[in-house]
């Protein structure tokens, strides 16, 4: 069984103490697992915890975050136990980190060519020329045109959508199991975030990658995940396969999010929510309770029968 | 091509830079009360004699002839002459601009061999030592003058320990200053490969650096830690660890990203420091141009001042103009 996982989140906690004591608890006893070559996705509102999580398995949280409690296991070992040298190993070459704004994440003063090639020389120990033509090569792949002259270039003289694909490449040139992508197409035009979308889905075939795939568009998510999980307030309120999700969605909150993305009054109609459910089984005293409850086969929700 | 016609489009400002450094400082000298006429003659010189020489000075022109005037010799390079020293401006600074050049940048670039790194490593280690120090260091440096700061070092190094040179100017009486061809004793003497000479110079430069120096480091190593505070929580400094990277690598990252902060410190401290280390000068004899302007304000001997506002101008420009074209170097976003 756990050959075939490769990430899992156990119980995670991340709290944001304040001067004194707990301050805000941004993720609160998070648990999924992704199988290798799966995608699932965590959807959520801004707020709801999804970067945290996504910092909290590379270990880069913005100060004061830290995690209190719970393991992240990626291929049988520890994240939060490991020391940063351990870590280091694994960061950029095993599990990467697409992230949004790529244009803010790269560094002004140095060619894309040059960041690229610090990465590789970093983990594959290659020597100039071998990380030169890897660099290339990845920039091939994420279909940069012109990607000769883009080695040299820096990244304030790319588009959103090309710098972007850097980041793509980045986190690809390693050749890593796992991929984070966190919001990575929040930035970008509809068209472009389509080419995208497209690029990551081809590549992720392709190389059988295992992703973590962030995102506040539930509409994306159904069409690029094969597990869906929500986030509401640091915690998971529902997480299930996506044809179970989309077919039979019970949490309150999942049926409200998916009446709102719904264009169709049909649609709508359909994902339609009873408030007068809400507090019985989902909510006490208008918080969620602790215990998941498996309603179909891997398909959870936050609730009490 | 960009940066020749940039080069150029800046020295095409020079000029009229330089033409309203010199006005202004021009009228407001005139400004200042006190007839140099009755300063060079005495209180007893008779109304005759007063008259002859505001004649020969050009004194008794109005304002407007006497700058004028004043322009078409500096423009002929004629700085006009000290009537305390009796030479030329344009040789007596053409002597002591070297001196303060020296002093002021080699004290820079201690300030700045100290700075750094004390900086850098302020803000990696947080809770360590060193971060303490560096607060402590700022505080200390911006409250203590740096005139003060040079007495206590000739008391202790020179009068109590004895280990220093004399704070009485650039060399000892019995040396002959080597060759000129920098102005700098330091180079020149290295150039001449005279080590006498040179070990001489270093003792009596090094008080004085100390001093500067030291004073100087605070501000460099404030604006280098907060520099470095600010871009080690940058986002692609912590994408840059999220790749993976070393810590050396992105210690490197992130002070090439603070370099243009550093850098616009210095050239604010550099700046500064050619008219105002004129205190240091003074305690240690050094014989600077600073304190050649500074008798010359005490005298009204006007011309010394002005020889020294335009050479400053002109360093001061040529400074700011080297510092843009290293914020260039540094940055590619400024370079389109």
């Amino acid at each position: 069984m756990t050959d075939s996982i490769s990430l899992s989140l156990n119980n995670l906690t991340v709290d944001y103490p304040g001067y004194k004591g707990s301050g805000t608890i941004a993720v609160k006893d998070v648990s999924f697992s992704i199988e290798k070559g799966k995608v699932l996705g965590l959807v959520g509102e801004s707020g709801a915890g999804k970067t945290s999580i996504a910092r909290a398995i590379t270990r880069q949280l913005v100060e004061p975050g830290e995690i209190t409690a719970g393991e992240i296991i990626f291929e049988n070992k520890n994240i939060v136990s490991m020391s940063q040298k351990e870590l280091r190993k694994y960061l950029g070459s095993q599990i990467s980190l697409i992230v949004p704004n790529p244009k803010s994440e790269l560094d002004p003063l140095l060619t894309i060519g040059r960041q690229l090639g610090d990465v590789v020389k970093t983990h594959l120990k290659l020597n100039n020329k071998e990380a030169r033509e890897a660099v290339l090569k990845v920039l091939e792949a994420v279909q940069i045109p012109d990607h000769n002259s883009r080695y040299s270039a820096y990244p304030h003289e790319l588009s959103g959508g090309m710098a972007q694909r850097v980041i793509i490449a980045m986190s690809l040139i390693c050749n890593p199991k796992f991929v984070i992508s966190d919001d990575a197409t929040s930035g970008l035009d509809v068209t472009v975030q389509r080419e995208i979308m497209k690029l990551m889905q081809n590549i992720i075939k392709e190389k059988d990658l295992s992703v973590l795939f962030i995102t506040r568009d539930i509409g994306l998510a159904a069409h690029f995940c094969d597990h869906l999980g929500l986030l509401f307030r640091g915690q998971i309120v529902e997480i299930a396969p996506i044809n179970s999700f989309f077919k039979n969605p019970i949490h309150p909150y999942s049926l409200a999010l998916l009446s709102a993305f719904s264009h169709s009054v049909k649609w709508r109609k359909v994902y339609s929510t009873d408030p007068q459910k809400w507090s019985k089984e989902f909510f006490i005293n208008g918080n969620v309770p602790d215990s998941m409850i498996e309603v179909e086969k891997g398909h959870l929700v936050r609730m009490i029968r | 091509m960009a940066l020749i016609r940039y080069i150029g489009r800046r020295l095409l400002f020079v000029l009229p830079q330089l033409f309203g450094i010199v006005a202004v400082s021009f009228f407001l000298l005139k400004m200042i009360p006190g007839d140099p006429a009755l300063l060079m003659l005495g209180p007893l010189a008779s109304q005759e004699a007063i008259n002859e020489i505001r004649s020969v000075m050009g004194l008794d022109k109005s304002l407007i002839e006497q700058f004028v005037i004043y322009l078409e010799r500096v423009l002929s390079g004629d700085l006009g002459t000290s009537w305390q020293t009796t030479k030329p401006v344009m040789e007596d600074l053409l002597k002591r601009f070297p001196a303060t050049m020296e002093l002021v940048t080699l004290s820079l670039l201690f300030a700045l061999i100290l700075g750094i790194p004390v900086g850098i490593l302020a803000s990696l280690l947080k809770k360590s030592i060193i971060n303490k120090f560096s607060t402590y260091y700022g505080l200390l440096a911006g409250s203590l003058p740096d005139f003060w700061l040079g007495l206590i070092f000739i008391f202790v190094f020179y009068t109590i320990l004895g280990w220093a040179a004399a704070p009485m100017g650039r060399l000892d009486l019995g040396i002959l200053p080597p060759a000129v061809v920098s102005g700098s004793y330091f180079i020149d003497s290295l150039i001449a490969g005279d080590w006498e000479t040179f070990n001489n110079v270093v003792a009596h430069l090094t008080l004085p650096v100390l001093t500067l120096g030291l004073i100087n480091a605070g501000p460099i190593i404030k604006m280098t830690q907060s520099t470095m505070d600010r871009l080690l929580e940058s986002d692609h400094i912590r994408y840059a660890r999220s790749c993976g990277l070393g810590e050396f690598q992105i210690v490197r990252r992130a002070f090439r990203n603070s370099l243009p902060s550093v850098l616009t410190i210095v050239s604010v401290l550099y700046s500064f420091l050619i008219g105002g280390a004129v205190l240091v000068e003074i305690v240690f004899s050094w014989g600077g141009a600073g304190q050649y302007a500074l008798s010359g304000v005490l005298n009204a001997d006007i011309n010394p001042v002005m020889g020294f506002v335009v050479w400053s101008a002109v360093l001061c420009l040529i400074l700011y103009l080297i510092v843009d074209l290293l914020y260039f170097a540094i940055d590619p976003r400024l370079r389109d």
